[in-house]
């Protein structure tokens, strides 16, 4: 995630072209007229995507591949930054263009509240990805000052802190290092690293969606969820409805259902939910790495529905059943992560054939960390501090969406509440790591 | 709204008081925490009660090579080691603008050169030491030029207690616990900041070549305390540290280091520069080093009193 002052304009274009273009759409008669406008926002949309964030990539795999004909010819590569927020706005507008399209909502007639519903500062550059028919109501309204609003506004800043510099950012040192060094690392410390990251870019993702959320909550105006503590997850299929919500429906409604969704041919649904979450993975970066780990999801949901399909088993489950998927659902995720957090298809092979390799497993704590001015970053206490710290977010995220944690938490008295905030926020304090880490959704 | 700007207000003023407290807490206790390092840096930052004629300033290099009871018992003058172990002039440069700011008496300032005087680092070796006294004005300039998060710490309230560890915490319990109970501080002032290094020579680590580095921050420094010294008529005397001959080729660019000596001493009238890299009287003896570039006991003993002696001949005579 980089930023220049000029890349304004992108964003200064793309909602001026959505404006107008969804103006001219719901003025439209003809069908025909419709369409163009809606392919030209399209392009307009997806073009920025292709000029800013993959064109180096395209350069790169055409230029591999002439140079196996032995072509002398090579596409030169841009010098380009990637502008902050571009795969979020560009995604908000396209919906917006096409919910008007299809008639689902009227266009909006006031460009300042459309520009505010393009650039709402705290969704902005990581999400969540908010729709038009839901989130332009919310600009609309009359917005008065609300206790309640703002004060659950600031528990949800203050728990998406914690999840980011407590748990996200202190794991991050671990997983940076032993990635960064997988040569040298064995089987159990680039497992140790893998579960590490899954637990990392939870953190990390949902951190500053809480964040976003709760900032928007004290101006009075709701955003969606993105995430429902998708660890719990007791199959991929429930895992998705859990993970970066807002991405996940926005291409369901948009290009799963576009393809046909559920109502084709088994064979082309399951064409459809690979190219899916191929192109949701390719979404998220320019690197080979991030389709495949779409493809794997896509792969996985697949032999899920089959398998249901076939299974006999009945459907509600015992507790250690469900404990016992969420374990092999929670695992299989884990693995895709593996994709997700290489830096090239190569040494995510590299890491699973090390992992596998069981033999070569040995624990040493001077493995997980770098070491500064002679002194290792990381010790046993603060591995075991990063774990318990884990602990508690789980602990708390389960008390959150399956029990009645709120309920019993608002019925404790104001002292034990606001001892509880000043836990957290010391906890913040004295245990986060508070270097210059960015989010990891910033880079997308 | 009132119930609100109340509730919020009052929930800030107790975490700030809390805050506040814990804050005090650790720097009182670092304070008092009975090392080398947080014994120099409360009398050259806080108490301010050194005033010698002749001060050291420097690393561990310094610190453990120039005996300071030797250099007064030549010259008759008092004389302060106020070298830091671990430090070089990017961090230690604000005892020695503070000591400039209030000294009456000074009139001779002694500067380490060794391999790595010139070496720049975003990560200071013991930096909570600093915490204490981050209200200094040289403490918070010297600390806020060094990296982004260093400048955090000297500028923001409370920021440095993102930085604590055990070990810190640990240090101003004992500090506390030896301020309040314990009248009898281990480490004393009568010994004039120099830190005895009694072993014999170790080679250590020296399979590879060592990179140095001449780092623009650090000469601008040195020449900054240089014209500082000068408009206080404060002479600076370069002292370059031997290093043990066996080990000198594992250093890079050693003559262009120790050469700034030179260059300062022909540029600055109030700079003079005693070099020993060369000096065949020592470099060769392996009884005088603890390894490649620290002096032991013995060597701390030899270079002193040719430092002394240089002092008492050329300002004193």
């Amino acid at each position: 995630m980089s930023w220049k002052v000029e890349y304004i304009v992108l964003i200064i274009f793309s909602t001026l072209v959505d404006y107008f273009l969804a103006i001219k759409i719901h003025k439209a008669k003809a069908q025909p007229r419709k369409k163009t406008y809606l392919i030209i926002s399209l392009i307009s949309n997806l073009g920025l995507l292709a000029a800013f964030k993959y064109a180096n990539f395209f350069t790169e795999n055409v230029n591999q591949l002439l140079s196996f004909t032995n072509s002398t010819q090579h596409f030169p590569y841009w010098d380009i930054l990637l502008p902050v927020g571009i795969s979020f706005y560009t995604f908000q507008t396209l919906s917006y263009t096409i919910d008007v399209y299809k008639g689902k909502i009227s266009p909006e007639k006031n460009i300042a509240r459309f520009a505010l519903y393009v650039t709402y500062f705290p969704q902005l550059v990581a999400g969540p990805i908010e729709r038009a028919a839901t989130f332009l109501p919310e600009l609309k309204k009359q917005v008065k000052f609300n206790y309640n609003d703002v004060i659950s506004g600031l528990r949800r800043i203050l728990w998406g802190l914690f999840k980011k510099v407590v748990v996200a950012d202190r794991v991050s040192v671990i997983v940076n290092h032993v990635y960064a060094t997988s040569g040298e690392q064995n089987g159990l410390t680039l497992l140790i690293a893998t579960y590490l990251f899954a637990f990392q870019i939870y953190c990390d993702f949902s951190g500053y969606s809480d964040i976003a959320i709760g900032s928007s909550r004290i101006l009075g105006i709701k955003l969606m969820e993105n995430f429902k503590a998708p660890y719990f997850s007791k199959s991929m299929s429930e895992f998705w409805s859990r993970w970066h919500i807002s991405l996940s429906t926005w291409f369901r409604d948009y290009v799963y259902i576009s393809l046909g969704g559920n109502r084709v041919k088994v064979s082309r649904m399951a064409i459809n939910i690979l190219v899916v979450f191929i192109i949701s993975g390719f979404w998220h970066g320019a690197n080979w790495t991030f389709i495949v780990w779409g493809f794997v999801h896509g792969v996985l949901l697949l032999m899920e529905y089959f398998l249901a399909k076939k299974s006999t088993i009945k459907l509600d489950l015992n507790p250690t059943q469900k404990m016992i998927r969420m374990l092999l659902v929670f695992n299989l995720v884990t693995f895709g992560w593996v994709f997700f957090r290489a830096d090239s298809i190569q040494h995510s092979l590299f890491i699973i054939k090390n992992i596998a390799d069981i033999n070569s497993w040995h624990f040493n704590i001077n493995l997980l960390s770098e070491v500064v001015g002679g002194i290792p970053l990381v010790t046993m206490p603060k591995l075991i501090l990063s774990v318990f710290f884990i602990l508690i977010m789980l602990v708390m995220e389960y008390g959150l969406y399956f029990s009645n944690f709120r309920k019993r938490f608002f019925a404790l008295n104001g002292t034990l509440r606001w001892s509880i905030y000043y836990g957290v926020s010391l906890c913040i304090i004295f245990f986060g790591n508070h270097g210059n880490i960015e989010f990891i959704y910033f880079q997308f | 709204m009132k119930s609100f700007i109340f509730r919020f207000g009052l929930f800030c003023a107790l975490f700030v008081l809390g805050l506040t407290a814990f804050s005090t807490f650790l720097k009182v206790g670092q304070k008092h925490y009975d090392s080398n390092a947080d014994l120099k840096l409360r009398l050259l930052l806080d108490v301010k009660t050194i005033d010698p004629e002749i001060i050291v300033f420097g690393s561990s290099v310094a610190e453990g090579g120039i005996n300071p009871l030797i250099i007064s018992n030549i010259t008759e003058k008092k004389s302060y080691n106020a070298a830091l172990s671990g430090r070089r002039i990017i961090d230690w440069n604000s005892i020695a603008f503070s000591f400039l700011d209030y000294t009456k008496n000074n009139k001779v300032i002694v500067l380490d050169i060794f391999p790595n005087v010139f070496n720049k680092t975003d990560n200071l070796y013991q930096p909570h030491e600093f915490y204490p006294y981050l209200n200094n004005k040289f403490v918070k300039e010297a600390l806020s030029a060094i990296s982004p998060t260093y400048y955090k710490i000297a500028t923001l309230p409370f920021y440095y207690l993102t930085q604590l560890n055990s070990k810190i915490v640990l240090n101003s319990i004992i500090g506390i616990y030896d301020l309040l109970l314990n009248s009898q501080p281990k480490m004393s002032e009568d010994y004039k900041g120099y830190s005895n290094i009694n072993s014999n020579y170790e080679k250590g680590n020296t399979s590879g070549l060592i990179q140095t580095e001449i780092s623009q921050t650090s000469i601008k420094l040195y020449e900054k305390l240089i014209l500082q010294a000068a408009n206080k008529n404060i002479e600076v005397l370069f002292v370059g540290m031997p290093v043990y001959h066996k080990g000198k080729p594992h250093y890079n660019q050693l003559d262009s280091i120790y050469n700034w000596g030179t260059i300062w001493s022909k540029e600055y009238e109030n700079v003079t520069y005693l070099n020993f890299l060369n000096d065949s009287s020592i470099i060769y003896q392996q009884e005088y080093f603890a390894n490649n570039t620290h002096l032991n006991k013995n060597g701390a003993s030899f270079i002193s009193s040719k430092i002394g002696n240089y002092l008492n001949k050329n300002k004193y005579e």
